[in-house]
């Protein structure tokens, strides 16, 4: 996306904001263009839907398979309980099941995790994640883009993983989803001053690894 | 903490970079998942579609066998009711065995006679040839 010189002018003004403000306004640069029309269908929307809502349970699980059960019983929830809804309010429906699964998740890994050091049979590696899943790097068209994009898509997925856990949903799901304000709240179950605050924070722990997503 | 307008000029040209940095790197992820993993999505959303389909018949079938299993447990009861409230059996097995000589239907008039059994016996096999206390003779 260009700059334009508004923004640069509007660097004045923005002098005396709080952080939230600076996070919020640097996202809606990013943010333009990605509203997605409605779908026509649930079977459409879930279409539409599962592949990045796959990716983000994977980021926030470090799990593909875990990933998959999380989408799917999302996918199972939304259509059992609420696909008589009108369609327009399925995104926020979907992602906010899909938030709560993966938080159930998480936790119940972490009790595990926790028996497991206590018996001592726990793999205390923390640079042992797995890299993404992806296409082999020969199949694009661009294979040296494609190992560079993986490469930076782990070092991306280990840093939010270490966000704690609201910050990495607000990230989540207001940068990399592009959900606005108000959904991010109605989806994470706070106010729009707490997703503020959430994402403002992340970004504070985000913005020293930026130069190792390149 | 308050922070001068050019580290914060700073600090959102960086947060601009990182999530627009961030925005792609997700949406080209998203293109390129790996085959299996879109395959077992697919799949995932076909059998979601697929059980909202089959609720209705596990709704319609619900009543139906819950009725069946109520009038089952009722029929049950009503059979085995009469045996279980039925107490002379096991009282004529208690007083049984009491003497094992002793025949099951044996009741408390004859209880005499039967603890007396050997006296009765000898008593039968006594010629009749008595004297009646009357004078008279049989």
């Amino acid at each position: 996306m260009q700059r334009t010189g508004d923004d640069v002018d509007g660097l004045g003004r923005l002098a005396g904001a709080a952080e939230v403000s600076l996070a919020e306004t640097a996202l809606a640069e990013v943010a333009l263009g990605t509203v997605r029309p409605a779908a026509r269908s649930i079977e459409a929307f879930l279409a539409s839907v599962e592949r990045r809502a796959w990716r983000v349970a994977e980021i926030a699980l470090n799990d593909a398979d875990e990933a998959l059960d999380a989408v799917q019983d999302a996918m199972f929830r939304l259509v059992r309980h609420y696909s008589a809804k009108p369609a327009e309010e399925w995104p926020l429906l979907f992602w906010g099941i899909l938030r709560r699964r993966i938080t159930d998740l998480q936790r119940r890994r972490t009790v595990r995790n926790r028996i497991l050091v206590w018996t001592g049979r726990a793999r205390l590696d923390e640079d042992g994640d797995q890299l993404p899943a992806w296409d082999a790097p020969d199949s694009g068209p661009d294979p040296a883009r494609a190992y560079l994009s993986k490469q930076a898509l782990a070092a991306m997925s280990r840093a939010v993983r270490k966000l704690p856990r609201r910050q990495q949903q607000a990230f989540l799901l207001r940068v990399l989803e592009g959900l606005d304000v108000a959904g991010t709240a109605h989806v994470m179950g706070c106010s729009e001053g707490s997703v503020k605050t959430h994402l403002s924070r992340a970004l504070d722990a985000l913005r020293g690894q930026l130069e190792a997503w390149r | 903490m308050k922070t001068s307008p050019d580290n914060q000029a700073r600090d959102r040209n960086i947060d601009y970079g990182l999530m627009q940095h961030a925005r792609a790197l997700h949406d080209y992820a998203c293109e390129h998942i790996d085959a299996g993993t879109r395959t077992k999505l697919a799949v995932a959303r076909r059998e979601a579609l697929a059980a909202k389909e089959r609720r209705p018949h596990r709704m319609i079938w619900l009543p139906a066998t819950g009725a069946a299993a109520a009038c089952a447990l009722v029929i049950g009861l009503a059979l085995f009711k009469p045996q279980a409230e039925n107490p002379a059996a096991p009282q004529t097995q208690a007083v049984s065995t009491g003497d094992a000589e002793l025949p099951l239907n044996a009741d408390t008039q004859q209880f005499d006679l039967y603890q007396n059994l050997d006296f009765y016996q000898w008593l039968a096999q006594q010629p009749q040839t008595h004297a009646n206390p009357r004078g008279g003779r049989q």
